[in-house]
Formats: C-alpha cells, structure tokens, sequence
C-alpha cells in the first residue's frame, strides 16, 4: 500500500482516513521516509543552486520530523474517538517557507534567516492545524520570494527548472513527498512553477487568504493558495484557509464554501485568449493546447476570443514591487544584512534599493494605471464564466538558462509588439486562477492551462478545472523520479 | 557634477535633495543614456550609509537599477490615465 498512498489526492486520502482504513500517523511516516531519501541534497538549504544534488530534489528546507509525528497521532486518536473536522484531518502538508510556524525555523529562502524561529503561526498555519492538518515541511523557494531561481530540482526531469518562486511546494506536491501545500503568488509564483511540473496550483483573489505572518513582497499584490495534484482538492484545501481576519486588513469578509461537484459546463461562456494560444510557436505544443479545448468544447462550454488592451502592464507590475519590495526590506540594507542576499538575486537587490529613492508621484501613477486596468477587466471577464491561456508555451526549460525575472517577458507578436498575458493582467487585477496540466510537449515535460476567473468566483474556475479532470487523466500522471531501472 | 555641487546637495538634506537629484538623474539619462556615477552616488549617500554599493562592482549594478527604474518611469508617465481614476490604494475602516 505504501507505493500508492504518496500519490493519493487528499480527497482519496480523506477518505482511507475517515473510515479508519488508513492511519495518519502511517501515513505521515510514509511522506517523512519518502522525504528523506528522495528529498535531501548534499548541501544545506537555503542555498544558492546547486550544480551537484546527488539526485535528491531538495525540495523542503526544513522537514518537520517529530512534530508531525505528534500531531499525526493527536489527530489518530481524534479520529478514533469519532471527533473528525474535516476532509484535511490527519492529512500531511508542507508550506512555502515565507509562512510562519512557530518553534519551526522560517528562513524566507535566505540564509540572512536561516535561523529565524517564529514563536507564532502564520494565520493559514493555524487554520490548517485547527482543520487537522499535519505540518510537515517548509517548502524550498526562491530567496525572498523572487527570481525563478529554486534549489528545488524538477521530478519530470532533474536538468529542467521548476521555476519560482514556489517551485519546493510545487515539486513536493508532484513527487509525492507531500500530500498539498501552500504557496504564494505575487506575479506568478504559484500558477508559474505549477505549470512546470503539472501541478494543480490556484491563486486565490486577492484577500481571500489572510497573510498574517507572512513575508511580505507587495501589500498590495501578495496572495497565499493551495499547491495540490488535484483541482477538487485545491477547492477543499481553499475552503479551510479562507477567510476574513482582522489581522490582515486586505482580508474581505465573504465565505467561501467550496462544492466538489462542478456541475454541467453546457452553456458556459469561456473566454479564449487567442493571442497567446497564437503565441504557441510548436506545433507539437499547439496541438496539445488545442486538444485541451476540445475538451471544454465537447462539455458545452462555449468560447469566444478576447483581446486585452495594449497597457503597460509590464512596467506597472515593476513599479509596484521595487517600490514595495525596497519599503519591506529597508532594514536589510540599514543594517547591512542585505550583503548575505544570494548571488542570483542580486540586481533584484539593487532595483529595492532604487525604489527607496523612486518619486511617489511615479508609485502612484503605476496604481492609477493599475485601477483602469481593474475596471477594464472587470468589465470584461464579466462576461464569461472565466479565461483561459497556456500558462507557459512551452515545458520546462533547462535549469542552466540565464536566471529569468519573477514574471517571464511576455511573448512578442511578429511586429515586435508584446502580447498582454491573461496571468499579468489576472494579478495586477487581483483575480482568481488555477493552473492544471493539458499534456505534455515533445520531450515529455508537462504542459498546462490556465484558467482565470471572476474575483471572489474560484467556484467557476474550480468547476472549469475539475469537469476538464474528470474528462481526462493528465493530473493523474506521476513523474518518474526516482527513476527506475 | 564636481564635488562642490555634490556638497551643496548634501547641505540641502535628504529630504529637500531626494527628488531635484532624482530629476537630474531623469535628464541624464534622457540626454545621455545613462546615469552617472556620480548622480547616483549622492541619491546613495543622501539615503544613508552607501553599504555593500562601496564595492565597484554593485555599485554598478544599483546604477543600472536606477536607470531600470527611470525607464519604466518614462512608461509610465507617458501613458494618459483620466483624472478621475484613483490609485488602485483603498483606506478602509472596518
């Protein structure tokens, strides 16, 4: 049993759990041994990358050992006296490591706090351990939550990039060294990294998921989802770490009560972004991405192609988070801390500090373009049910190409005009999206959509994402690390 | 700009200084393509110590941010936006 069980979605976990056929304590045994021979690298994390991992993924920085192991057997006795909270109880997850846990180091990715012990819960780590949950990783990331540069090497294939920032979660999630994790998105750090090793991977709307005791990249741009390997379990993970908190202002009070049945898809307007399905140069790829249309096609659903206007989103998205970023880690440069920053993200460094200097004049032209923006997105996706774009055109590229920006430069049109990407806009708007994979390119590296929706509806995008699930079994396909003879 | 001129701006103090050498920044670099290095050093001392951008080699780097950020500054202020569209920045009481 123990083969399977590290694959199994947290819905089909849930269940085994809930009719006493499976024990949280065994199962969180099997995560941690999985862990700790497929997971940890011959250095010590936080790291700059690494040219030798000795095949290990190094996808978690810090492995919750013994805690989980007492909250699995608080949770086994819960369970066997008939106290169960919820589909997440007894359940082992891992979280992107900007997420405080108290008595657990938080390192943000930097050795500047490679050893930060918080002595409280970030609020989501407290919501998941009131729904049950087992903390059993601190996911690997990007250094502050930047630069598509991670330790964490991708199980498709070890030479090819998970990107960032949330690549740890993602790759835990995929090689079934977690059960679910949580990430965070500022411009794409969840749906990004998701898409390159085929996780289901959803980025709330903007204040749904409190970010109380979370590092902070943008105020106004941070958002903390669920990293899973199915979209039904990214809505049950959603549903427990929703909600408003009065410790996050941005948080708004709405409820969000997911429904795992995503009813008929017949008659749902689906807006396509056709520009960036144009955008797919490989025929191969193109091929791929048409298919996963169909799919929807075949269901009812009914498309209609979008265009966004030219706005420039690029140097907005830039503004914000310099100027952001540079306010956030002032201190870093006060006291001179920011020397021990890692090598790659250094000219990420230099754009902070810039920003301490930038005008606020420039800042809040940069919002006020980002509130037209909103308004003319809003108009729009009014109108469908959700959009849909390849997240990536292509699978993962190689993890020795040039350190890439948070958010890839968008395709270029043959003019040589920039094509507005739905996940730039989709963030800028504060917008839902999930990322779920549609197949896989020439060289067997997973391929996916996403699909974005209306604020405050993941319902819709989860609904989308769940009947396109049901239809096929691309989320069902695991990666073959370790790989076998 | 001569050290004479870079201690009349630091006479000035940080406050009163930040944005006048940040405009001479801006015309720099619509004039020249560049930043200089002296420019950027007084926006460095004028935001504190100088730090880890002693070093040449960062420094360097912090120069080509500023000119990144000058860029995109252009962009920006460029791109008409009706008066009546506020900053996307809300105050709310609970």
């Amino acid at each position: 049993m123990a083969d399977d069980l590290h694959f199994l979605t947290v819905q089909e976990l849930s269940r085994l759990i809930a009719t006493k056929k499976l024990s949280p304590v065994e199962l969180t045994r099997v995560y941690i041994e999985r862990a700790e021979t497929l997971d940890r690298p011959p250095f010590p994390l936080p790291n700059e990358p690494q040219q030798n991992h000795g095949s290990k993924l190094a996808s978690i920085i810090t492995l919750v050992r013994d805690q989980a192991l007492e909250q699995a057997r608080i949770a086994e006795r819960e369970i066997g006296s008939g106290k169960i909270r919820g589909p997440l109880h007894g359940i082992p997850y891992g979280v992107k490591d900007l997420l405080d846990s108290k008595g657990v180091r938080t390192t943000w990715g930097s050795r500047i706090f490679a050893d930060r012990i918080p002595d409280a819960d970030s609020a989501v780590v407290e919501k998941l351990n009131a729904a049950g949950g087992i903390l059993m990783a601190k996911m690997a990331m990007a250094e502050f939550a930047g630069g598509n540069t991670s330790s964490a090497l991708n199980p498709w294939k070890l030479d090819r990039s998970s990107m960032g920032s949330s690549s740890g979660t993602v790759v835990g999630a995929v090689a079934g060294l977690i059960a679910y994790g949580i990430g965070s998105e500022t411009g794409g750090s969840i749906v990004l990294p998701a898409a390159t090793v085929g996780a289901s991977g959803l980025r709330p709307t903007f204040g749904r998921v409190s970010r109380f005791r979370c590092m902070p990249l943008s105020w106004c741009l941070d958002k903390l989802g669920p990293v899973a390997r199915s979209a039904v379990d990214c809505g049950l993970i959603l549903e427990a770490i929703a909600g408003h908190d009065l410790r996050d202002p941005s948080t708004a009070d709405r409820v969000f009560k997911f429904r795992p049945d995503p009813g008929k898809i017949a008659g749902r307007k689906i807006a396509i972004h056709r520009t960036e399905f144009d955008a797919v140069q490989l025929p191969h790829n193109r091929a791929v991405f048409d298919a996963a249309l169909d799919v929807f096609k075949r269901m009812g659903a009914v498309f209609e192609d979008v265009t966004f206007p030219d706005r420039p989103y690029g140097a907005v998205f830039a503004n914000i988070t310099n100027v952001e970023g540079g306010a956030i880690f002032r201190d870093l440069f006060e006291d001179k801390r920011i020397d021990g920053m890692f090598r790659y993200n250094w000219s990420r460094r230099a754009d902070w500090l810039a920003g301490t200097m930038a005008p606020a004049s420039d800042y809040l032209k940069a919002q006020r373009i980002r509130q037209m923006v909103v308004t003319e997105t809003d108009a729009l996706m009014s109108k469908y049910t959700a959009i849909v774009a390849p997240t990536s055109a292509t699978g993962a590229p190689p993890r020795e190409a040039p350190v890439q920006p948070p958010i890839p430069p968008p395709p270029r049109q043959p003019a040589g005009r920039t094509i507005p990407r739905v996940n730039n806009i989709a963030n800028l708007s504060g917008l839902p999206g999930i990322n779920i994979p549609v197949g896989f390119d020439a060289e067997d590296m997973p391929l996916c959509v996403q699909i974005v929706g209306n604020a405050w509806d993941e319902q819709s995008v989860l609904d989308l994402a769940m009947a396109f699930q049901k239809e096929t079994d691309w989320h069902k396909r695991r990666p073959p690390f370790p790989y076998r003879a | 700009m001569d050290s004479s001129r870079r201690e009349f701006w630091m006479t000035i103090g940080a406050a009163a200084a930040v944005p006048l050498v940040w405009r001479e920044a801006e015309a720099q670099l619509e004039q020249t393509g560049e930043v200089s290095a002296e420019t950027v050093r007084i926006l460095l001392d004028l935001q504190g110590s100088r730090g880890i951008y002693e070093n040449p080699e960062r420094f360097e780097e912090l120069r080509a941010a500023v000119a990144r950020i000058i860029r995109s500054h252009q962009t920006l202020r460029s791109f008409q936006v009706p008066s009546d569209v506020p900053p996307a920045l809300v105050f709310r009481r609970g």
